[in-house]
């Protein structure tokens, strides 16, 4: 980050300030809002891109490629405020996944007609809740401790959508759920609902955005860095760690809604271990604590092995490799921003 | 009823002292060791108290139990005349207790100004959900909060305020020093509590901070305890000084006097 | 009553495998405050080895060397990549490469074995004998007197050598120990490589018990392994024996009254209860790490 021009007069460095006060009173010293002309043009062509994707590549498989990476964003960005802004080693992302998935799939597979957006808010609602519940644990767990107790959760998910036949379906899952639709107009093609997921995706960076970026975001990064130095400035650790839970949580769940809608079927094959790794994964080659980081991590994670398709076996292991390399190189990730010191070599 | 700040304005003139706290009969026992043994310190407001003793004396475990940071066996701590003891060390630190730590604790991933901001929280009427939303009000209070920040560091003349957007971690500890106090002071604290706060500085360093320490206080009409070793630093800044000797009181008066006093010179035989 | 006995002893047997191998876990935790997320796999990958050792013709004791080997070998490999380079800096990034390393040997697991669950056969007796009304077979036998054995070997050897009183100070204090004198590096490599064996040794009575060795026993016996841990006071041998066992019978209880589906939901509700409400254990006696 460069520092502003020294000035050997102190009240020409308050005057600078006030005036730049004054033009521009959200100036935010955020990287990612720094140059606006160059933003404003990337912005411009990405959306035109993510808006004519369909027409611009519109193979079944670069569709679903795209609607599997869209799925994904409000997993990792949610993922990485709990882990990266928020610094709770958190790993059964799953679990708010599947309850996101399956508020979705038994409301419209038991109710006739359920209005989708209606189901699409449970979701987030319920997973939301789950996160909620899993925060308080967590606040009494040191970081390890935590990894383990959100694992154990993710398998109790699991177990428990595996046995509840009555609700969830058993292992055989929910079937026959209804198309997304909005005011009698059902999303039919794959082109279509790239849209829904689209619109979903944006909206939760929005929001996300919105959030890092406001004094919230920096309250949450501070009980990160220092618990202590937090507290002395009246900042409620309690608070910040919830908070991170329900956020990343709901998130979670709206992936969960556009996982059922998107699928048709809702099984908890889809929601074990290996799902939480893969976005958390996605999260530490991204990169913590970086909207865009979350986003990068979802598309190298699921694009790539597509790209390289003769690899597809050893996906899992490349990770691996990759994410060791990473610890030692740069264990922020690729865009992640300062949560881990740099690494002291002994 | 803890009672919060007031939001200020940014060029408030010295505002009338307070910061009055006490402490009373405070205990505080680690395993088999006892840090400190039925203290007791009273500290005026709006006047900087010193509190000396050798190491290990307790010095900073007195400052982590007026803190809230660390639990006592027993104390009585009343500020202002609203006793704070029950309390933890986020709602003291609402209260209007503010502090730096021996070994300065900065939000590393921050820049300057970020770390500075983060002293604001206690002041804040907007709640975090409008600051979420941009709501007008927030972001009024936001750019005022902002120049707040900067008129602090400002009184640190330009050691901080070209580095307002550098990473903290990239400043020398003495810098970064003054980005703890001058988050500190962001609080608009009632009593500021300073954990050798020169410690680290060469001689320079020092008798420049100890110069702006006043300064500091009189913004908000704190008060202040000292922890220090240099011993003219205690005597330019404090009317009063504690000195403090395995966890007891020892002697306590002004500087000057406490300096001749045959006990205190036993206790710091051998060290500075 | 004596349905209840069985499963009893079911779960006494199983839960002294869980034992075995939480002991490993322990064994590590307590000297360096580091969970080996790895541990799992290392027990998984070394007793592939010990069945590919068998079907190339080695004979069962010979094969259980190999692996046994093989696990120690892989405990001390992990720990000079994964950890060592680590060893100061923050949380996030140890656990962060033991994950990473567990993918790698599960996908290596995977490619060389295949993910289908394979057999085990091993020389042991599979038949049983009845003892007042409980089926014991010669497997659980076998299993206990294992188990029997080992805890009391490495108690011997914490306690009353000098090895164990090396390991006692770097738990204590590792810096302290450090300088002392204490081969510090040294040390914790021997004890990845116990962990690593014992571990194996559990894997392969596991896979004898249940006949069957499959990749995803790797991710489960950690989580089994932290969670007896936990339960019996993590950093704490005896407290690893009683959790193991404990959680064994817990599970055959769960299996046989409830049903075996959720034997998991019942595990690791056990586990987030004690973490939050009893973090130091039954015995109250393990170790937290800070917060």
């Amino acid at each position: 980050m460069s520092g502003k021009d020294s000035k050997d007069n102190v009240a020409d460095l308050r005057q600078d300030h006030a005036r730049a006060n004054e033009s521009s009173p959200r100036r935010i010293p955020h990287a990612y809002l720094r140059k606006p002309l160059a933003i404003g043009a990337v912005a411009i062509v990405g959306a035109s891109l993510l808006a004519g994707y369909p027409w611009l590549f519109g193979t079944p498989l670069m569709l679903q490629i795209a609607i599997s990476v869209l799925i994904y964003v409000p997993l990792v960005v949610g993922q990485n405020i709990i882990t990266g802004n928020s610094g709770q080693l958190s790993m059964g992302h799953a679990a708010f996944y599947a309850v996101g998935a399956y508020c979705t799939g038994i409301l419209v597979t038991r109710l006739d007609g359920f209005p989708a957006l209606a189901a699409v808010a449970l979701a987030i609602v319920g997973a939301g809740l789950l996160g909620l519940l899993i925060g308080f644990p967590a606040l009494r767990v040191s970081g390890d401790y935590l990894f383990i107790l959100t694992i154990g959760l993710n398998l109790i998910v699991v177990s428990v959508a595996t046995q509840w036949e009555a609700a969830t379906g058993g292992a055989r899952g929910l079937t026959r759920i209804p198309l997304f639709s909005v005011g009698g107009y059902e999303f039919r093609t794959p082109e279509d609902f790239y849209y829904v997921v689209l619109i979903a995706a944006v909206l939760c960076v929005g929001v996300a955005a919105a959030v890092l970026s406001s004094r919230f975001g920096r309250l949450l990064e501070a009980a990160r860095d220092d618990r202590a130095a937090a507290e002395a400035c009246g900042v409620s650790i309690t608070g910040m760690r919830l908070s991170a839970f329900v956020i990343g949580s709901s998130m979670a769940g709206l992936s969960g809604a556009m996982f059922a809608y998107n699928l048709g079927f809702v099984g908890p094959q889809s929601f074990t271990l290996q799902q939480s790794l893969l976005i958390f994964e996605m999260v530490i080659i991204g990169g913590l604590a970086s909207i865009r980081g979350s986003i990068l991590g979802a598309i190298i994670l699921v694009a790539l092995p597509e790209a390289l398709r003769f690899l597809q076996d050893y996906r899992l292991g490349l990770g691996g490799v990759i994410i060791l390399i990473l610890m030692v190189w740069r264990p922020n990730g690729l865009l992640g921003k300062g949560v881990v010191a740099p690494l002291v070599k002994s | 009823m803890i009672p919060s700040g007031p939001a200020r304005a940014t060029t408030a003139p010295a505002t009338a002292a307070r910061g009055h706290l006490t402490v009373d009969d405070a205990y505080v026992a680690f395993g088999g060791i006892v840090a400190l043994d039925g203290l007791s310190i009273d500290v005026p407001a709006g006047v900087i108290t010193g509190v000396i003793g050798p190491n290990g004396s307790g010095k900073t475990t007195l400052i982590d139990v007026i803190s809230g940071a660390q639990r006592p066996g027993r104390a009585s701590i009343v500020l202002d005349g609203i006793s704070v003891g029950p309390h933890g060390a986020r709602l003291r630190a609402r209260a209007g207790i503010a502090r730096t730590f021996q070994h300065v604790r900065l939000f590393d991933s921050m820049t300057v100004l970020e770390n500075a901001l983060i002293g604001g929280t206690r002041v804040y009427q907007s709640g975090l959900t409008a600051a979420m939303l941009r709501l007008p009000r927030s972001r009024t209070e936001e750019a005022r909060q902002r120049q707040a920040a900067v008129d602090i560091l400002a009184i640190f003349g330009d050691r901080l305020l070209p580095r307002l957007d550098h990473p903290v971690g990239t400043l020398s500890y003495a810098n970064r020093r003054r980005v703890e106090i001058a988050r500190a002071i962001m609080l608009e604290p009632r009593v500021l509590l300073l954990d050798e706060p020169t410690a680290g500085m060469n001689p320079h360093e020092s008798f420049e901070l100890a110069e702006q320490i006043p300064g500091l206080l009189q913004r908000y009409g704190c008060s202040a305890v000292l922890v220090e070793h240099k011993v003219d630093i205690v005597v330019q800044l404090c009317k009063e000084v504690y000195v403090l000797d395995h966890g007891q009181l020892l002697a306590h008066g002004n500087p000057t006097t406490v300096q001749q006093d045959p006990k205190v010179q036993e206790a710091f035989l051998g060290v500075d | 009553m004596s349905e209840f006995g069985q499963q009893l002893l079911n779960g006494l047997a199983a839960g002294s495998i869980y034992a075995l191998l939480a002991v490993g876990y322990s064994l590590v935790y307590g000297l360096l405050e580091l969970i080996n997320f790895a541990h799992g796999h290392v027990y998984m990958v070394g007793t592939f080895v010990v069945l590919s050792s068998m079907l190339a013709g080695f004979p069962f004791a010979f094969a259980l060397v190999i692996g046994m080997g093989f696990g120690a070998l892989l405990g001390v490999l992990i720990e000079r990549v994964a950890y060592r380079p680590f060893r100061g800096a923050n949380r996030i990034i140890p656990t962060v490469s033991a994950v990473a390393v567990t993918l790698i040997l599960e996908n290596v697991a995977a490619q060389v074995w295949g993910p289908a669950t394979r057999r085990f056969d091993t020389p042991l007796p599979t038949s049983a004998i009845e003892i007042l009304g409980l089926r014991i077979s010669w497997i659980q036998v076998i299993v206990l007197a294992v188990t029997a054995v080992i805890a009391v070997m490495l108690y011997l050897m914490v306690q009353y050598t000098s090895w164990g009183r090396n390991v006692r100070a770097i738990r204590d204090d590792m810096q302290s120990a450090e300088l002392v004198g204490v081969p510090v590096n040294r040390i914790v490599t021997s004890v990845y490589a116990l962990g690593g064996a014992l571990g194996v040794l559990a894997g392969v009575l596991f896979a004898a018990y249940y006949d069957s060795v499959y990749v995803s026993m790797g991710f489960y016996g950690t989580l089994y392994a932290f969670t007896a841990a936990v339960i019996g006071g993590i950093g704490d041998l005896r407290g690893a024996f009683i959790g193991g066992v404990l959680l064994g019978i817990v599970q055959a209880l769960t299996a046989g009254y409830i049903s075996s589906g959720y034997m998991d939901a019942v595990t690791f509700g056990l586990l987030i209860v004690f973490l939050v409400f009893r973090p130091l254990g039954l015995s109250n006696s393990g170790q937290v790490s800070r917060v």
